[in-house]
């Protein structure tokens, strides 16, 4: 009677866990392989996804024009009009353009980059970029820096900062950026916000529909064990 | 018993803030590490230009393109300094390296912005690229041996190791 109780309920649970087992197994292997995969790297593209994980920028675009080019900063990240060239900036500061070359400025750091927008290099403290970097500017084909420090008069060529307790420049400032340019750029930072490996491991751990997902999970996790007690205890009993 | 759990949670909170806190940050300024390097006396940095050709080399290693058209490096005749980047899993990690002879002198992780697998910045990691060479390949002459939860930035730290050495290896043979 009691053997007959539990296998009717083993088998029960078995046949209404069986479709979790599967995902969880495939979703769990996928995850032990995400980079071979490419999954953190493919980026989710469907719109209502990209809304329940709210992705967008945590303040509006800035952008400051050069040349007749932009630089925007999206969240962490830099677009020269509409590519993406830098990833993981706090705080944009200028753009200048020297020579056919454009000199960002952002954090401690300044990129060069060409008119393809390819990057020629990307200069930080160890080459001598001041810290404290407040602003970027131009004057007579010299790129002038302000800091906290003073004032730096830049040849980039040789990596000289003459330093100055003063300077007058054209210094860069921020533009109002033309409508469709910032759609342009916050469709892209949105299209490369959720990588697939994150939707993935919020399935795997039932958080995609929020807390009760996770109690859902937990629940069916109490079942496999429960599955795998009673199993055991039967082939034990049979024995 | 409910202070005792307070206690319990305020030291559990403590230890996960501050293994967290060791994780991210600068662990040596990119100039201290160039002064370290050169006993205080840092030479001016050079311009190396990445051609076609070792620029294909380099995605050999890499996997992809290195985001940059030319690097500097610091050069006294005796060794050369690199700083070099390369993303672990999500960010750059920021390495020092130092190059004499073909071989590797010294690693150091200067700044790193993941918030795993930083422990490939203690001397019991850096210190396996000490006389590493290049050989057949552009690969390492040795094993590196990985860190658990570590692979990435494992992976990132030897691939700029062999880009170092390969880098060194072509201005000696510009020489």
């Amino acid at each position: 009677m009691k053997f007959l109780f539990i296998q009717k309920w083993h088998k029960k649970i078995g046949v209404y866990t069986a479709l979790f087992v599967i995902f969880l197994a495939i979703s769990g292997i996928a995850l032990n392989h995400t980079e071979k995969l490419k999954l953190n790297t493919t980026y989710i593209k469907m719109d209502w996804l990209l809304d329940l994980y709210q992705i967008s920028p945590a303040s509006e675009p800035i952008g400051y024009l050069s040349s007749n080019n932009w630089v925007i900063q999206v969240g962490e990240r830099v677009y020269f009009n509409n590519k993406e060239i830098i990833n993981d900036v706090n705080k944009l500061i200028g753009v200048v353009n020297v020579n056919d070359i454009y000199v960002i400025a952002y954090d401690g750091k300044l990129v060069l980059l060409t008119n393809d927008a390819e990057i020629l290099e990307s200069l930080g403290s160890a080459e001598g970029v001041p810290s404290g970097m407040k602003a970027i500017g131009y004057d007579n084909q010299n790129i002038i820096i302000r800091s906290a420090h003073g004032y730096y008069q830049v040849n980039l060529d040789i990596l000289e900062w003459d330093e100055h307790e003063f300077l007058e420049a054209n210094w860069s400032s921020t533009s109002e950026i033309t409508k469709s340019l910032k759609n342009n750029v916050l469709k892209q930072y949105r299209g490369t916000g959720l990588p697939i490996e994150r939707v993935l491991l919020d399935l795997h751990s039932g958080r995609i529909v929020g807390v009760w997902g996770i109690y859902l999970v937990d629940l069916i996790a109490v079942l496999f064990i429960i599955i795998a007690i009673t199993g055991i205890w039967m082939w034990w009993y049979k024995k | 018993m409910f202070k005792i759990t307070i206690y319990i949670l305020t030291i559990i909170h403590a230890i996960c803030w501050s293994s967290t806190s060791y994780a991210k940050g600068t662990y040596l300024e990119p100039e201290k590490f160039l002064q370290q390097v050169f006993n205080n006396n840092p030479p001016e940095p050079k311009k190396l230009w990445i051609k076609k050709d070792l620029k294909a080399e380099i995605k050999k290693i890499l996997g992809h393109n290195l985001k940059a058209l030319r690097l500097r490096y610091w050069d006294d005749d005796t060794k050369r300094a690199w700083i070099l980047e390369e993303i672990g899993r999500d960010k750059l990690i920021t390495v020092g390296l130092v190059t004499a002879n073909g071989e590797i002198l010294e690693v150091k992780v200067l700044i790193f912005r993941e918030s795993r697998g930083w422990e490939v910045k203690y001397p019991f990691f850096t210190d396996q690229f000490k006389g590493a060479t290049l050989v057949t390949d552009n690969n390492l002459d040795r094993k590196i041996d990985g860190i658990t939860g570590a692979t990435l930035s494992v992976n990132a730290l030897t691939k700029l190791g062999r880009i170092a050495l390969l880098l060194h290896k072509h201005l000696d043979e510009k020489k």
